[in-house]
């Protein structure tokens, strides 16, 4: 009996340490709770690797010039961060498949662009989550993207940020900050930039 | 008989004067304020002190956490090693002294003419970041001749125009650290001893360095910086960092990173096994191993943290997102990692500028830095630093905590 319970004792313990280190940090409603009248700012920094048009494009699974959309911001299933989705309507593929595997025939699923980030009201709380990084995308506005494919399928994230705003002739990184690393794409014009991506695309094709 | 009027007369004047210098005491200032005897010069228009404002301006144009400034320099300002500083001073006196003379016939005290408060000297020094004073001293005011009629005192100059007077200085600013330049203002002595003579020293510290400093700056939901707001900091400690279960092969790496950020800022950083953090707490900082698995998870790490709105200092647990194969790493690797993701939770952004050489700061390119991927388990290049370098420690310290207004000039 005596044995049992250290057992069961011990299992309790390990459960309850298992589950506090799966909560270390307040999740967002938890959060919201505790700053009741208030307002919630948290994010992530990550770390931008310096990159060229070739090693963006030869990274990522999909790139094209298109306009995207908000579609939603929601909560991780860990409650711990903010997503939002937007809808990519491309104009131009330059490298990958545009077509994501069709629900039905005759339609194409929309390409869904996923970042982190976003804004949300939890529990009478606004909440701001940032992606200290990278700028989210303007609804309406164009965009050349690198995209690598991340959960279901038609959904992608962006490859190593690699989203520029399309002004004329001209490409802006998201970047918040270190716009520096993409010194060489956001020195291209488009039209340059273009024929260097259907050059790798052209090579993966091989 | 023939010395009785004078007397009588004398005695009249003594009365007089007697009334006139009571009468005096109770007007304001530039008033006439005789006494038995002789007359007493008077101040008037004195504001004090004397002032000074020293102008400190950049020659490379600067900007303010990425926001457009001008090019003069706030206090506390950083300027690149080797980049050169005009130093001027704008320096202003005011008030004069009414004198006056005594007049015993009839009694009085006649205007002899006003002198001004004017500025005697302005002087310039710089404290190098040894300590030592630089031998080379510099005065602001230039003394004219008008007309041949003798020196002419101002009473204001500004130096930072060149023209009227012999600055502004320049200075080159060559060694890493704090240039203090110091300035202060006397007035020439006047027949009213108007004091003060000086305005207290000024201070005005330039910080130099060679890596261009970074620190974590709030950002709106649009991801443009907020001008003028404190930057995402942590709280004065202590600290502690949670080793959750399963992170225990990291403990070594973890241990030796707290030890060197503790060293670098003075504070204390308590490493537990297990536990978690306190709901609530931006003192601690715990580690988990799902980097990788959200949109844009780049590189090998990330930090994540939740900042309050009003002061920027970090206000809930702080976490170091490692990849799943970061048992992978090298433990110099796995080191340099967590030690700059640490960097972010105490204040600093990453530093990718070309001014920044890898070894020179913990923050340049990102948690990968010593080549060969973060994760790698082949040795890193020694000579890139497995904790806060100088100009990490810099950054902090004279620029982070307590001071937001931080100008960025040179690089």
């Amino acid at each position: 009996m005596d044995v049992r319970m250290t057992l069961l004792s011990a299992l309790f313990l390990t459960v309850t340490v298992y589950c506090s280190d799966s909560y270390a940090q307040q999740t967002i409603p938890e959060a919201a709770r505790a700053h009741q009248g208030g307002r919630i700012e948290r994010g992530r920094v990550t770390d931008v690797e310096r990159a060229t048009v070739e090693d963006l494009a030869g990274g990522a699974d999909l790139v094209l010039e298109g306009t995207v959309t908000k579609l939603k911001s929601y909560l991780t299933s860990d409650e711990q961060d903010i997503l939002t989705d937007y809808q990519v309507l491309p104009t131009r593929a330059l490298l990958g498949n545009v077509t994501a595997k069709r629900a039905t025939p005759g339609t194409s699923s929309p390409i869904v662009l996923t970042v982190y980030g976003g804004e949300l009201v939890v529990g009478g709380v606004k909440v701001l989550v940032l992606d200290h990084s990278i700028k989210p995308p303007k609804s309406g506005s164009r965009y050349l993207l690198f995209l690598k494919r991340f959960g279901p399928d038609g959904h992608f994230a962006l490859y190593n940020a690699g989203a520029f705003e399309i002004d004329d002739e001209a490409l802006h990184s998201v970047l918040t900050r270190d716009a520096q690393l993409f010194d060489d794409v956001a020195g291209t014009p488009l039209s340059r930039a273009i024929q260097r991506i259907e050059i790798v695309a052209a090579r993966r094709r091989q | 008989m023939a010395s009785r009027p004078s007397t009588n007369a004398f005695r009249r004047g003594l009365l007089v004067a007697g009334i006139v210098g009571i009468a005096a005491l109770s007007r304001t200032d530039g008033a006439v304020y005789c006494q038995f005897g002789g007359c007493v010069n008077t101040a008037s228009g004195v504001t004090n002190p004397p002032q000074l404002n020293p102008i400190i301006e950049s020659l490379d144009g600067c900007t303010a956490d990425g926001v457009a400034a001008s090019s003069t320099l706030q206090d506390g300002a950083w300027v690149r090693a080797g980049k050169y500083v005009t130093v001027g001073a704008s320096a202003s006196t005011s008030g004069q002294c009414n004198k006056f003379g005594w007049h015993p016939y009839p009694t009085k005290c006649d205007p002899m003419g006003t002198e001004l408060r004017t500025i005697l000297n302005v002087d310039t020094y710089e404290i190098l970041p040894s300590g030592a004073q630089n031998p080379s001293q510099f005065q602001h005011l230039k003394l004219t001749n008008q007309f041949g009629g003798g020196t002419v005192y101002l009473q204001s100059i500004d130096s930072s125009v060149p023209g009227s007077t012999n600055g502004p200085f320049l200075f080159w600013l060559t060694a890493e650290g704090v240039h203090d330049f110091r300035e202060s203002v006397a007035t020439a002595p006047t027949a009213c001893s108007i004091q003060p003579t000086n305005h207290s020293e000024s201070h005005r510290p330039v910080n130099v360095m060679e890596c261009k400093p970074e620190w974590f700056t709030r950002q709106d939901s649009q991801g443009n910086p907020i001008p003028g707001s404190a930057n995402y900091h942590a709280p004065p400690g202590p600290i502690t960092i949670i080793i959750p279960a399963g992170f225990e092969a990291a403990e070594a790496a973890a241990r030796a990173a707290a030890a060197a950020w503790a060293a670098a800022l003075n504070i204390v950083i308590n490493v537990n096994m297990g536990g978690t953090c306190s709901i609530g707490s931006g003192t601690c900082v715990t580690m988990s191993g799902d980097h990788g698995t959200l949109p844009t998870d780049i590189g090998c790490a990330s930090f994540r943290g939740a900042g309050s709105t009003s002061d920027g200092t970090w206000n809930d647990t702080g976490t170091i997102r490692l990849m799943s194969t970061w048992q992978d790493a090298h433990p110099n690797r796995l080191q340099h990692t967590i030690a700059h993701e640490l960097g972010h939770y105490f204040g600093l952004w990453n530093r990718v500028d070309p001014s920044c050489a890898g070894p020179s700061t913990i923050m340049n390119g990102g948690a990968g830095a010593p080549g060969g991927g973060c994760n790698s388990s082949s040795v890193p290049d020694p000579a890139y630093p497995l904790g806060p370098t100088a100009a990490d420690i810099a950054a902090l310290k004279n620029g982070t905590y307590g001071q937001h207004n931080r100008t960025i000039c040179g690089w």
